[in-house]
């Protein structure tokens, strides 16, 4: 026991300079597997967050945005195929692999030939400006050369003209230049690709019926909500076979154009409203709208959700940590089904308050209360002594911090007790009151009696879910701020 | 003449020719590297052979060196093996320096503060390529470095080192334990999870019990009346800098003692009241070069694999959910070097326990050297002093297994079962029910009735149609029959069935989709194994509280969230008893006493509901301080129930 553990110098030596190499095998070992022990990692991680983003929106977020996500009369839906921008009309597009518009949409389709047209028109005002620069008598032979030669360019766009490859009577520097038009891709025969186009015509129709035929669908859900001008504004768009009869090219041709812009306004105005983000013009993408949602909050919007949404990070003055709002996101966003939403799940949600194609479906906010009732002052002889402390921590679990902040949605926590004693119970009917009893009862039967300039939002279940100490030790919490 | 305008390196080639000059050069070079000993003396030494040259250059580096100025030249044979170190104290060293170099590199990737803290752990774990493998080295080498700080302590005491001319070594010895702890402990706080903070919050909170300067000591330490912003960057500073400084401070001055003194001999070497560590007779000499330096590279090198080996196979370092000050979580502890603390604050008062009695303890162990000036070091000699180091090991073992949350504290079972089943990971360890795979959780309601009989299907049958047909639970807590009720009577209130109060219990507390509860209890599925076996550990965890929990079944109610995001609701109901102080009350027939409630009828206008009354010591029924008559009072059992959930994501991955 008292001598060195290995006697030779030589072992001594090897055995510690293997040591060293072995830790530098293993750790290069670790190193090589680092990549893959992150990616994994990072994978849980975001799932066990959005484990704890379930939790807190169960407790926080479900009395306004519905258990599942799919809104109640308070906020809109979140399990919600128009916030993850999904467009059902995407799936309206060519599906034969032949067609030369394979996989093209309806509004690609009618893009491009909004562009031709447009080419058109143009490629006929340049024809009637050289023509008529040709036609002036004293025109100097040598420009008329060039005139002609860009003249033949334009016809070439216009019609396909086949003799466009041909060099005879030109010039060489003319000829080269033909060339390097023809080769710098300049779009020939317009009217020849508008023909093209054209043979597209019966499956345009068909997408058309098609993407019709789909907006009726989900029109119980968006339509009459979101789109309420719908209608008006189908009806405004010119016809096409109208457009198509009319005799003069020139006229036709701005009929055409009318009609196309008009059914591609259509179109445009239906994908933005598939989106949330699109709808509220929101710069950033979707993690970031609902992520700055939560810290801030929302106003509230005459339209459509009358009732504010309150700030939920401490940074906004809210009750919850950044990363339990980060929580809360990721949670949101793994509600995100990609491309296998369907219309049920549009149909199931509840897309705005007031707005509805179902009338039977509207829960709006009721700001109206029913405060004409006689109330009953609450008998609180039994209720036990609070502790503040609980008071306040159940205050954050239950959420009461949401809303109890700053006023505007509900009353301010901080001074609860000095301003009922002062505004509330100088009211008629709460004479005799006391400021516990009007604090127990507006906890209980929150609806019954409602201040002025405030909602009947506050869910009124928790005489059910809390204790009779849960209650005595908010109040407690109350009392002291 | 130079062949520069001054002499150089040129004139010695010129001189002597290139070979011999730059071997010159060479051997020239490394005698200055090594302050004194030249390619020769080097090589001479790693071949265990003797010097050649006379004075021995193996001292010079000891003489003219930096480095090893402070490493004595030569050592006594009799204290370079295992025994009576055992390494402790260079290990101790060692671990100081490991402490120092894998807590720079994690500084590098962590931000004192509440609102980053935590991301960074978790940035640490995910981006930083070997960023888990040095927290983990940290975080294992503080445990081990308080564990053999501890024992080169007890090894000191036990052979009596710390005797004369050695007291103030331990003395600064003692400091440097106790700030090993603190060091320990102040990093505790700096990952910002759940098991950090309250560790930390229930360490910190003996502060607040200093008479007079309890408050201030509290805030000072803290920041703030709660650990915080401020409780966090106090932590840190203490922790990187603070606490480092001193403890380099004292562990030059430590060091610099054991040299002055030398290190103690076995006590059967020497005569009683010899020191004879300084000195070391010729033959008894062991060269620091080559011997003992080669030595401690082993180790070094041994050492290092084993803490390697262990964190890549062996130990994770343990990190739980975020810091939350509104949660305290169930079955909080210190840390384990400071669970002797919390088990003898459970013996009383928190000023005697929790100050006094840490404070007499390392004051009485600081001044150990003055008090017992015996100068035997013989083991025989010392009977008192081993006997007391025994009683010190065997106290503080008593004292930290009372620190652990199983012993006197008074939690109601049914939390604990729950708790039990779904504690998030820590320290290697996580609730079972967190374990079972995504695929085994299927959606449904499984009852723990099933391992009645042998029958599962049956058993379940049954189960579900007697929950079925019990007509008779009522308004708030929910209450089964007493037996010598008449049922019929009962029938006339309306009450609602288990399942039914589970279900809205499940609704309005559990936030659940009432679409998404079961409407029957089923057996589990063959291919859930997993899902069986915590279903089982839930009916033993149950069977075994039966006292507490009597008649009772427990069940998992699994359903559907999100896509990859499933929820498990835990249910207990059983029968109340009456606790008091967590013990289970016995009536003088031996008999357990049930919990009973007294309900009358109250109408209202249009409305009768069932109201519950007081039982009067005198035995009489009281309503808001009327009395109520004995007939018009039903007198129930209450049935209690008890429900917590869970969600499991499917990348949660926690059975890994």
């Amino acid at each position: 026991m008292n001598r060195l553990i290995i006697e030779s110098i030589e072992g001594r030596i090897t055995l510690g300079i293997t040591m060293f190499v072995v830790i530098m095998i293993l750790i290069g070992w670790v190193m090589i597997n680092e990549p893959y022990r992150m990616a994994s990692f990072e994978e849980q991680e975001l799932g066990r967050s959005t484990e704890q983003g379930a939790e807190l929106f169960a407790a926080n977020c479900t009395s306004c945005h519905g258990t599942n996500g799919q809104g109640s009369g308070l906020a809109p839906a979140l399990n919600n195929p128009q916030l993850f921008e999904y467009d059902f009309t995407n799936s309206v597009q060519v599906r034969d692999p032949d067609s030369p518009f394979f996989g093209k949409r309806i509004a690609d389709l009618q893009r491009a030939i909004r562009d031709l047209y447009l080419l058109q028109q143009d490629l006929i005002v340049e024809r009637q400006r050289l023509e008529g620069e040709l036609g002036a008598e004293d025109i100097d032979p040598v420009v008329a050369d060039e005139l002609t030669f860009e003249l033949r360019i334009v016809n070439a766009q216009l019609d396909d003209n086949a003799e466009i490859g041909e060099t005879e009577g030109l010039t060489e520097a003319q000829a080269e230049a033909l060339q390097t038009a023809l080769s710098n891709n300049i779009p020939l025969g317009v009217a020849a690709r508008i023909e093209v186009l054209e043979v597209g015509t019966d499956q345009q129709n068909a997408l058309l019926a098609e993407r019709d035929a789909l907006l009726g669908q989900f029109e119980l859900a968006m339509i009459r909500g979101y789109l309420p001008n719908l209608d008006t504004f189908r009806d405004a768009v010119p016809s096409r076979d109208e457009a198509l009869a009319v005799a003069d090219e020139a006229e036709r041709l701005t009929a055409l154009l009318d009609w196309i812009k008009g059914e591609l306004a259509l179109t445009d105005y239906i994908e933005t409203d598939a989106s949330r983000l699109q709808q509220v013009a929101w710069g950033g993408d979707l993690r970031g709208y609902i992520t700055t949602t939560l810290i801030h909050g929302r106003p509230g919007s005459n339209n459509v959700w009358p009732g504010p949404m309150v700030s939920w990070s401490q940074e906004g003055g809210g009750p919850l940590r950044r990363d339990q709002i980060d929580n809360i996101v990721n949670y949101i966003m793994n509600w995100d089904k990609g491309d296998d939403w369907t219309i049920a799940d549009l149909d199931n949600v509840q897309q705005f308050a007031r707005l509805h194609a179902d009338a039977a479906q509207i829960v709006a906010a009721d700001n109206s209360g029913d405060g004409s009732a006689a109330l009953d002052k609450p008998d609180i002889s039994a209720l036990p002594e609070g502790d503040a402390a609980n008071g306040e921590a159940l205050y954050a679990t239950q959420g009461c911090t949401g809303c109890h902040v700053g006023g505007l949605v509900g009353p301010a926590t901080a001074g609860t007790w000095s301003r009922v004693a002062d505004d509330r119970l100088s009211e008629s009917q709460f004479d005799g009151w006391t400021v516990a009893e009007y604090v127990y009862f507006s906890i209980v039967s929150p609806g019954d009696y409602l201040a002025e300039g405030l909602g009947n939002i506050m869910p009124a279940t928790f005489g059910q879910t809390l204790s009779d100490q849960d209650i005595a030790d908010i109040m407690a919490y109350l009392e002291s701020q | 003449m130079s062949l520069l305008p001054f002499p150089s390196f040129l004139d010695d080639v010129h001189e002597k020719g290139i070979r011999k000059a730059i071997a010159e050069g060479v051997n020239e070079t490394v005698e200055r590297i090594t302050a004194g000993m030249n390619i020769q003396d080097v090589r001479e030494a790693l071949r265990g052979e003797d010097p050649s040259r006379r004075p021995n250059p193996r001292l010079t580096p000891h003489a003219d060196g930096f480095w090893l100025h402070m490493r004595p030249g030569y050592f006594h044979k009799d204290v370079v093996g295992v025994y009576p170190t055992f390494r402790l104290g260079w290990l101790s060293t060692y671990f100081v320096f490991f402490e120092t170099i894998t807590g720079v590199m994690l500084m590098f990737w962590y931000t004192p503060s509440p609102e980053i803290a935590y991301g960074n752990m978790l940035s640490i774990l995910g981006n930083v390529p070997l960023g888990q493998f040095m927290r983990d080295l940290h975080r294992l080498g503080a445990e081990a470095m308080v564990a053999i700080v501890a024992l080169h302590m007890m090894r000191t005491w036990i052979t009596g080192s710390y005797k004369k001319p050695r007291q103030f070594t331990w003395f600064t010895g003692v400091l440097l334990l106790l700030f090993t702890g603190l060091l320990s402990f102040s990093g505790y706080l700096l990952p910002w999870d759940q098991l950090s903070l309250w560790a930390v919050t229930i360490g910190a909170s003996m502060a607040e019990a200093s008479p007079f300067i309890g408050e201030q000591a509290n805030l000072l330490m803290r920041g703030a009346p709660q650990l915080g912003a401020n409780g966090l960057l106090r932590f840190y500073m203490a922790h990187v800098l603070g606490f480092p400084l001193i403890l380099f401070i004292f562990l030059g001055v430590h060091y610099y003692k054991v040299i002055i003194h030398g290190h103690s001999l076995p006590p059967q070497k020497e005569n009683i009241g010899e020191d004879t560590a300084k000195r070391v007779p010729l033959d008894k000499r062991v060269y620091f070069i080559p011997d003992v330096l080669t030595n401690e590279m082993l180790w070094a090198g041994v050492t290092t694999f084993v803490m390697v080996v262990l964190v890549i196979w062996f130990y994770h370092a343990p990190l739980e959910h975020h810091a939350d000050p509104q949660k305290t979580p169930l079955g909080t502890t210190a840390p384990w070097y400071f669970l002797w603390i919390q088990g003898a604050l459970k013996l009383g008062d928190k000023f005697i326990w929790g100050i006094l009695f840490p404070t007499v303890l390392v004051g009485g162990l600081a001044v150990m050297p003055y008090i017992d000036v015996t100068p035997s070091r013989r083991y025989k000699d010392r009977r008192v002093m081993l006997s007391l180091a025994m009683l010190l090991i065997s106290f503080s073992t008593i004292l930290s297994y009372m620190g652990l949350p199983e012993f006197a504290v008074a939690t109601s079972a049914e939390r604990e079962i729950v708790h039990e089943l779904t504690f998030p990971p820590a320290h290697s360890r996580v609730g079972i029910a967190l374990t079972i795979p995504y695929d085994q959780l299927a959606p449904g309601a499984y009852t723990t009735a099933q391992f009645e009989g042998d029958d599962t299907q049956r058993a379940v049958a049954q189960f579900n149609e007697m929950l079925g047909a019990v007509e008779g639970i009522d308004a708030e807590a929910t209450m089964a029959i007493s037996d010598d009720l008449d049922k019929d009577d009962v029938q006339e209130w309306e009450f609602e069935t288990p399942l039914e109060h589970l279900r809205n219990e499940l609704i309005s507390v559990g936030n659940i989709d009432a679409n998404r509860i079961p409407a029957q209890f089923r057996v589990v599925p063959d291919d859930a194994p997993v899902l069986l076996a915590v279903l089982e550990e839930l009916n033993r965890k149950i069977e075994q509280n039966a006292e507490e929990l009597p008649d009772a079944w427990g069940a998992l109610i699994i359903s559907e969230n999100q896509d990859g995001l499933r929820r498990v609701d835990l249910v207990i109901f059983w029968n109340g008893v009456q606790i008091e102080n967590g013990i289970v009350q016995i009536d003088d027939d031996g008999e357990i006493v049930p919990r009973l409630i007294h309900l009358t009828e109250v109408t209202d206008g249009d409305k009768t509901e069932l109201v519950e009354v007081e039982l009067a010591e005198d035995g009489s029924f009281m309503l808001n301080g009327e009395a109520v008559a004995a007939d018009n009072v039903l007198t129930v059992r209450e049935q209690r129930m008890h429900v917590e959930h869970i969600f499991i994501h499917e990348d949660s991955a926690y059975f890994d």
